[in-house]
Order: C-alpha cells, then sequence, then structure tokens
C-alpha cells in the first residue's frame, strides 16, 4: 500500500464545506484503506487550531476526534532522527519552512513518502536534500 | 436585618438558578450512566453512537464521534475563508518562530 504524509492545509481544505474533489477523493482513499497515510502529530494541533478559530472549541474538540476515529491516521512521535533532521532543515530555511513544515518533510524523507500539502515554497527552495522530496500540491480552489 | 434576608433570598434565587441547569445522574453497578434525553437530542446521540472519553484538566469531557457524513457536513467555512486563516496561522507561526531567532541573535 502507497505511504503518503498529509499537511495541515491538505486538512483545512477538507474541513471547509466546498472542499475540492481530489481532497475529498484523497479521504476517501485513506478510508478504503487504499492508502496509508501518515501525520506528525503537531499538525493534528494546527488543524485543531484551524478548526477552533472558524468554529470554537467545542467544534474543534469533536471533529478532530471524529477525524481520528473516522480514517485510520499513522499519527507519529517525533523520535532522535526525526528531531535533528527537522532541526536542521529549520536552521537552514527558517523563513520559508514552519518547525511543523520541518517535521512532515523530514518524515516524509526518512520513510520515502510522498507529501501531500498546499505549501507552495516547498519546492522552489534551492537545496539537494529538497529535491529528493516526492510533492503532491494541492490548490485551494 | 433586611438587608441580610435580602441576601438569603437572592443566594436561594442564585442557587435554584444553578442547580436547575445541572442534570445530574447515578452510576450503576456496571459503570453505565444514561446520557439526559436532552443532551441526546442537542448532539444527536443515539442508539450505536460513539462518544469518546476524554481527561482534561481534572474533568471527564464526553465528545460525541461524528461519522464521515455528518463531520463534513458540519464544516461552515467556504475554500476562500479556510484560506485566508490558513495563511493567517502559517504566517503568524513563522513570524513567532523568526521572532525569537532574531531576539537569539
Amino acid at each position: 500500500m502507497k505511504k503518503i504524509c498529509i499537511d495541515t492545509g491538505v486538512f483545512s481544505i477538507y474541513f471547509s464545506k466546498n472542499r475540492s474533489a481530489n481532497v475529498k477523493a484523497l479521504f476517501d482513499n485513506i478510508k478504503n484503506n487504499e492508502l496509508k497515510a501518515f501525520v506528525v502529530k503537531p499538525v493534528l494541533i494546527e488543524v485543531y487550531f484551524h478548526i477552533c478559530r472558524i468554529q470554537g472549541i467545542s467544534e474543534a474538540n469533536v471533529q478532530l476526534v471524529s477525524l481520528m476515529h473516522n480514517y485510520d491516521l499513522n499519527c507519529v512521535d517525533l523520535d532522535e532522527a526525526l528531531i535533528l533532521n527537522a532541526g536542521k532543515l529549520k536552521c537552514q530555511h527558517p523563513s520559508a519552512l514552519s518547525l511543523v513544515d520541518c517535521m512532515s518533510i523530514a518524515l516524509c524523507l526518512k520513510e520515502k513518502m510522498e507529501f501531500h500539502t498546499t505549501e507552495k515554497m516547498v519546492k522552489k527552495i534551492p537545496h539537494p536534500t529538497l529535491e529528493r522530496l516526492r510533492i503532491m500540491k494541492y490548490d485551494w480552489s | 436585618m433586611i438587608s441580610l434576608c435580602f441576601y438569603m433570598l437572592s443566594s436561594l434565587i442564585l442557587l435554584i438558578a444553578m442547580t436547575s441547569k445541572i442534570t445530574t445522574v447515578i452510576v450503576n453497578r456496571r459503570g453505565m450512566i444514561t446520557i439526559p434525553a436532552a443532551l441526546r437530542e442537542k448532539y444527536r446521540i443515539n442508539e450505536g453512537s460513539r462518544i469518546a472519553f476524554v481527561e482534561i484538566d481534572g474533568k471527564i469531557e464526553f465528545i460525541p464521534i461524528r461519522n464521515v457524513e455528518e463531520m463534513e457536513s458540519a464544516c461552515t467555512a467556504s475554500l476562500e475563508e479556510s484560506s485566508k486563516i490558513y495563511d493567517e496561522n502559517k504566517d503568524l507561526e513563522l513570524k513567532l518562530e523568526n521572532e525569537d531567532e532574531e531576539n537569539l541573535h
């Protein structure tokens, strides 16, 4: 089964009322076990914050718990290798990548997974390590 | 004397007002409780519904779990609004992270 890593922006599209067809299809594929989805745990905090800003704390609680129960998301903790690699990426690209981006990218590079993201910046960063990163980009339209 | 009576009366009114909002249930021998009907109705909890129990700040929160359809239909923001909020969050995050770095230098 193909392994992928999902970024906050993709979840944010999913939690929009007129979510795009490709994001809906992505989540259907995860639900049907056609894709194995990974997410670093801090991404889920960003998703919570996103929902919270739109609909408040109670709704963020319900939606996030429902997300985690309905989809078999593999929530990844940071190990030593991920901490060092994410830290290195943040040092090299402090203003282009957030700490959470760095954690997701470090995971993708370590596990050779495709990175599903809305970030435009990632591919534009000239860096040999990031050239190895496989990206599936989603748009907000 | 009058002020004492007034104080007691207002305390009683406050107590009644507070207790009238709290519904209590009794846990049975098997640790089961009945969720009050008003809450079941409000949160659309039916037979077979799943509920998550989460301990937060010394309290147990009951969080009803929605199915995919309910979850998706509960989203209220348009893609445009969602995109705007995502960008704001991202900018704030990067700003805060880099402010820390600037302060270090």
